[in-house]
């Protein structure tokens, strides 16, 4: 690998990949997305390189959510409503092509995308939560998606899962993004939704303006929730005690709010290395990442100044995620 | 062409050289200037990464061999070298002009020398890659090592040696090593008395 990457050592070898795509900020005034994936420095917050630009590429796909495939690979959920599917791309942006086409599965919004420990795929598609397995078939819940309209605690209608998250059980966690009361929190069965026995748990959101666009599960065992709004004071990060045992969902605490650093986040994600948090703002305004610490329930900014300043390519950021480059 | 031409000069001279080292006069003291030409392993190495640079180097040595016996005896030496290294990946290319001077003592024991060494090196490296602009950085470490090299005197006017060296330093939280293999020749200046 370049001297520079050996000689800063395994932190520099991080990179934060970010999609610039058609991204949810809690209702809030967005930006044009550049329909980019990019990768940044996790230190600096430097750009290191432009992985794929879909406006040249392949005008009218938006990439939407990001996961890491392997040590060279990521894959992309890109979204275009004449033909949404999942890509997989050379980290150092090489080599692009198509690894899930299924337009019967992926017949809605894509918003975001999780990885399963046995290689399969969860994909949110707003409505419902389709799952592919490690040979890229669709598994249904008898004719249905794998978690489709669940019911009882989780949501009484479902129309916006905005982000979908694993926890270690692979017992589904997810966010749902409607009005009150349908701003909220669930847990689901790994076994995906059949009946109202496998919503193990939900809560609302902490406020009815409050909108949640993205959930990480944080090394440290907290789970962190975005909410967005148009509503100044409904912009915070919450952070939550979810049991994958007790199938629980407590201890809500607001982990971070001022709405002047945390306004419409559509993403986040976690150097699992390091513990750090990366909040993506995407108010038309704003368009930073901020870069946050986790201390028990509270988030604080050791910086202060956004990590990554507005630029093209954090216009909009559906989808971010913290993995190895090693060119 | 000129480089290896040089090389197989120098290895044309060291069966002459092995028969004069088997003269009968005693050596006391000894000067010697030489240059050569070594090939070069060059690595940075961390917990998850590993930079690694190859190519040939100039080298230019002068020392004292100080005779303590017949044949055996200690060595003092400042050698310095350059060169132009490279590392190359699937994506990028990366070209160091390598610089280092290093302190070496050691003890001879007939054609036989082994010893450590202390040195300075300084690369400049270009890098160039199809994702990045164009970037030079400058890193600098101290090394530490050792070599085992076989000395040969030609008519006691001058000297050959064949050397393996080892040196090992560290940049931050990054090991650094290098092996080099080089090839010597020059002139040599000693007080011989006989037996």
């Amino acid at each position: 690998m370049p001297l520079s990457n050996s000689i800063q050592g395994a932190a520099s070898n991080r990179l934060l990949f970010v999609a610039s795509g058609g991204c949810y900020g809690g209702g809030v005034t967005l930006s044009t997305a550049s329909n980019t994936v990019s990768a940044f420095n996790t230190s600096t917050g430097a750009f290191d390189h432009l992985v794929v630009d879909y406006g040249v590429y392949s005008p009218g796909d938006s990439p939407v959510a990001v996961s890491e495939y392997d040590s060279n690979r990521l894959l992309i959920l890109v979204e275009n409503a004449s033909g949404r599917r999942i890509d997989i791309v050379n980290k150092d942006g090489s080599g692009l092509s198509t690894y899930i086409s299924n337009s019967t599965a992926l017949s809605a919004v894509g918003r975001a995308m999780a990885f399963a420990s046995d290689g399969s795929i969860l994909v949110s598609k707003s409505s419902a939560i389709e799952k592919f397995n490690s040979a890229k078939s669709r598994i249904l819940q008898g004719a249905n998606p794998y978690v489709s309209a669940p019911a009882g605690s989780c949501a009484t209608s479902t129309t916006l899962i905005s982000d979908v998250a694993l926890l270690s059980n692979n017992k589904i966690l997810y966010t749902h993004a409607a009005a009150t009361p349908n701003n909220r929190i669930g847990l689901i069965s790994a076994t995906g939704y059949s009946s109202a026995a496998d919503c193990l748990a939900g809560t609302a959101a902490p406020a009815t303006t409050a909108l949640p666009t993205a959930v990480v599960v944080h090394p440290s065992g907290k789970t962190l929730v975005s909410f967005g709004s148009t509503t100044s004071a409904s912009n915070f990060i919450y952070s939550y005690d979810v049991s994958a045992t007790a199938n629980t969902i407590t201890n809500a605490t607001q982990a971070f709010f001022d709405s002047s650093i945390v306004n419409g986040p559509s993403a986040m994600t976690i150097d699992s290395s390091t513990g750090d948090v990366f909040v993506a703002n995407a108010t038309s305004t704003f368009n930073t990442i901020e870069l946050f610490r986790l201390s028990g329930s509270t988030l604080s900014r050791p910086l202060s100044r956004p990590l990554i300043g507005p630029n093209v390519y954090t216009r909009c950021i559906a989808g971010m995620k913290v993995m190895d480059y090693n060119p | 062409m000129s480089r290896f031409l040089l090389l197989l000069i120098m290895l044309g001279t060291l069966p002459a050289a092995h028969a004069d080292s088997e003269s009968s006069s005693q050596r006391k003291t000894a000067l010697y200037g030489q240059f050569g030409l070594g090939a070069s392993d060059l690595n940075f190495k961390g917990t998850q990464s590993h930079s690694e640079f190859q190519g040939l180097i100039g080298q230019l040595e002068a020392g004292i061999d100080f005779a303590a016996g017949s044949e055996t005896g200690v060595n003092l030496a400042c050698l310095g070298t350059y060169g132009s290294l490279v590392n190359r990946g699937s994506t990028f290319l990366e070209q160091a002009k390598s610089t280092s001077i290093t302190g070496k003592l050691g003890l001879f024991f007939n054609t036989l020398a082994i010893g450590g060494s202390y040195g300075f090196l300084a690369l400049t490296n270009d890098h160039l890659s199809q994702n990045s602009v164009f970037t030079s950085e400058k890193v600098s470490t101290h090394l530490m090592g050792g070599y085992l090299s076989l000395n040969f005197m030609i008519q006691k006017k001058f000297k050959s040696t064949i050397e393996l060296s080892y040196q090992t330093g560290e940049l931050g939280s990054v090991k650094v090593q290098e092996v080099q293999l080089a090839l010597r020749f020059g002139i040599l200046q000693g007080l011989w008395s006989k037996p």
